[in-house]
C-alpha cells in the first residue's frame, strides 16, 4: 500500500515519539519485519531527535518538517529543521577508540548503518533516508 | 491523539507499577542469582525520553556504592532499544567499573545486536547467548 505522512511539529521529542511510534504501527501492520523496523524506528527516532537537539537547539518556536512517503517496497524519509545546519563529514568518528565511551554522538553513524541510502541537503540542515522491505 | 497517548501511558504505567508493586523500580525487574544481579527491561520499546531518564536513574541505583558489583541486563523482552537507552547503559557500565564491578548483556535480538556493533559498543559490553553464559562470563 503507498501512503504518505507530512508533519510539521514543534522542537518537543514527546510529539516525536508520538509520530514515530504511528509510522512504526503502519509498517507493522504492513508486515515490514523486526529487522526493518527496528532500522526505520532507529534512524527516524535520531534524524528528529537530533533536528530537535541539535538542529533547532531545543527552541519550541522553531519546528521540525517530518515526510514519509512508502512507496510500495520502498521507504522514504526526509527530516529537516530550522537551524543553522551541520557538516556531518566533519563529525567526530564514534567508533575511534577515544570517543567509544562517550555517552552520545552515535546518531549519524547509526542512521548511514540502517539505512540502505542516506543524503544531505548543502545546508545540512535536511536529511533524505530510504529503507528497502526485504522480499 | 494526544488523549490517546495520554491514556496509553497511564494504562503502560499502571501496568507496570502493579507487577513492580512490590518493588522500587519501575523500569526493570530485578532478580539475583548468587553475587549477580540479572536485569530485565520492562518494556519492550525502549524509547520514551521520560521513561529513559527514569531508567537511568533505576539503572545507576544498581548497587553503585558498593565493591565488585556485577550485573547482567538481559534483552530478551526487548524489540527497540534507543541510542539515548545505551547512553545510560554507558553512564552504569563505568561507574560500576570504577567500582570494580562487571556488566554482562545476552538474549538480543539481531538489531540491537548490530546496534552495539555498528557502534563497536561490543568492545565495552561483552554480548553473551544466554542469561548463563553472561553469569559464568562475569565470575572470571
Amino acid at each position: 500500500m503507498n501512503w504518505c505522512l507530512q508533519k510539521v511539529i514543534p522542537s518537543e521529542p514527546l510529539e516525536a515519539c508520538e509520530l514515530i511510534r504511528n509510522v512504526i504501527e503502519r509498517l507493522e501492520k504492513e508486515n515490514w519485519g523486526d529487522d526493518a523496523l527496528f532500522a526505520v524506528h532507529m534512524a527516524l527516532e535520531e534524524a528528529v531527535m537530533n533536528a530537535i537537539k541539535h538542529g533547532n537547539r531545543r527552541d519550541v518556536a522553531k519546528k521540525v518538517h517530518i515526510e514519509v512517503d512508502c512507496n510500495c517496497n520502498k521507504l522514504e524519509m526526509t527530516v529537516r529543521d530550522e537551524g543553522a545546519g551541520f557538516s556531518p563529514d566533519q563529525l567526530p568518528d564514534p567508533t575511534d577508540d577515544a570517543n567509544v565511551e562517550i555517552a552520545s554522538g552515535r546518531g549519524v553513524l547509526l542512521m548511514k548503518e540502517f539505512m540502505d541510502e542516506i543524503s544531505y541537503n548543502a545546508t545540512g540542515n535536511e536529511v533524505r533516508m530510504v529503507k528497502r522491505k526485504l522480499g | 491523539m494526544a488523549e490517546q497517548r495520554f491514556y496509553r501511558l497511564a494504562r503502560t504505567h499502571l501496568t507496570n507499577r502493579l507487577v513492580n508493586s512490590m518493588s522500587k523500580y519501575e523500569c526493570i525487574k530485578l532478580e539475583t542469582r548468587g553475587n549477580t544481579k540479572i536485569v530485565k527491561f520492562v518494556d519492550e520499546r525502549v524509547m520514551d525520553p521520560e521513561r529513559i531518564e527514569l531508567l537511568g536513574k533505576e539503572l545507576l541505583s544498581l548497587g553503585i556504592e558498593e565493591e565488585n558489583t556485577r550485573v547482567v541486563l538481559d534483552f530478551s523482552h526487548v524489540r527497540f532499544f534507543s541510542s539515548a537507552a545505551i547512553n545510560k547503559l554507558i553512564v552504569m557500565e563505568k561507574r560500576l567499573r570504577a567500582r570494580g564491578g562487571k556488566v554482562g548483556l545476552c538474549q538480543m535480538n539481531n538489531a540491537v545486536r548490530d546496534l552495539f556493533g555498528f557502534t563497536q559498543l561490543d568492545i565495552i559490553f561483552r554480548i553473551h547467548e544466554s542469561e548463563q553464559d553472561a553469569i559464568d562470563a562475569l565470575q572470571e
